[in-house]
């Protein structure tokens, strides 16, 4: 088969660092919001392979060599939560509690949200864990009876609205918190709203990167508990 | 530390957390167990953050480059995502602002709260 170079790992990683980088580049061009680099980058990666009509299987392997730095990279956010290790000695109950309130919100509005718009369950039970990183969301989903496929795309939703908001709300209403609004992006839009807190301030930055990991596991909490 | 052994502790610490996380009654993503255990051996000082500074730098600045296999991974459920398209777009963009606004009044709440208690718990 002349095409079977284009099945093996080269071709996605490829795909996905020019796509990227092309993304990063329009970023520091327009600093819209709507320039994020993940989107920007998914929406070129899935135009170049449905132009040149390239299937997805031949994109899945490379795909899966980049996602696998997704876990070191989680890891990583530790090496933050250290660096701001006095803050969180001084404010560890408002973190907690936040991620439990924010977490638990957030199950319980989707729910509601889920009921009104008489969605099937299997929708249902895709959109409850959206507020939490995608891994966690996606065994989340499988576990409870939803499709994975349908959390990314929440939990990607969610965190693209979360990263394009942050500021806007920040000026509208005055959040001036940087601990809390930390907790706030990561709890509503883990890692994207983290990198979203990145920009805003090393503290933003790291509270969003603990608010991950805490908010995660409250949620998993609050599905085995109601759910 | 040379960078392959910054990688390798980050690589190995996900596969501790892996193993770790069959273990465990509930779902825990071993990624989150990961970055538990990093925290633990930066605060016992068994690790030097200056150890894992310049491969965590890295990771961390390109964060979402990792996560757009995922985002085109979309497309192999496109034709489910568009059944219920407006109904998710709906509920996420009313959500994740509330969200937002909910866990940041919590944490500010409670913050608040506490320093009135005053010096008292401080312990």
């Amino acid at each position: 088969m002349p095409l079977d170079w284009l099945y093996g790992s080269l071709f996605g990683v490829t795909l996905t660092l020019l796509c990227y980088g092309l993304a990063l580049l329009l970023n520091k061009k327009l600093s819209s919001p709507l320039a994020n680099p993940l989107l920007v980058a998914s929406v070129l990666c899935v135009g170049v392979l449905l132009a040149l009509r390239i299937p997805y299987a031949a994109y899945e392997a490379g795909g899966s060599v980049v996602s696998l730095f997704l876990g070191p990279a989680t890891c990583a956010l530790a090496v933050n939560i250290h660096r701001q290790w006095h803050w969180l000695r001084r404010a560890w109950l408002p973190v907690l509690g936040g991620c439990a309130a924010g977490s638990l919100f957030s199950v319980a509005s989707v729910y509601l949200f889920c009921r009104l718009l008489q969605l099937e369950d299997s929708l249902t039970f895709s959109l409850l864990p959206k507020a939490v990183t995608t891994p966690i969301a996606m065994e989340l989903a499988s576990l409870t009876g939803g499709v994975p496929a349908i959390a990314v795309a929440a939990v990607l939703i969610s965190g693209l609205l979360g990263s394009i908001l942050a500021q806007p709300l920040q000026k509208a209403l005055r959040l001036e918190d940087p601990v809390a609004l930390g907790v706030a992006l990561g709890t509503a839009s883990h890692a994207i709203g983290t990198t979203k807190a990145l920009e805003l301030g090393e503290v933003q930055g790291a509270f969003s990167g603990m608010a991950i990991g805490i908010s995660g596991l409250f949620t998993s909490l609050w599905l085995a508990l109601f759910f | 530390m040379i960078l392959p052994l910054e990688l390798c502790l980050l690589f190995g610490l996900c596969l501790a957390g892996q193993a770790v996380s069959v273990l465990l009654p509930f779902p825990m993503p071993s990624s989150v167990l990961a970055m538990a255990f990093l925290l633990l051996l930066l605060q016992t000082k068994l690790v030097r953050v200056e150890a894992v500074a310049r491969s965590s730098s890295f990771l961390l600045k390109y964060l979402s480059l990792f996560l757009v296999p995922a985002g085109v991974s979309l497309m192999e459920s496109a034709g489910l995502l568009s059944q219920a398209l407006w109904q998710l777009l709906l509920i996420c963009a009313v959500t994740t602002p509330l969200t937002i606004l909910v866990t940041y009044y919590a944490t500010r709440g409670l913050n608040a709260l506490l320093n009135k208690g005053g010096e008292k718990h401080a312990a």
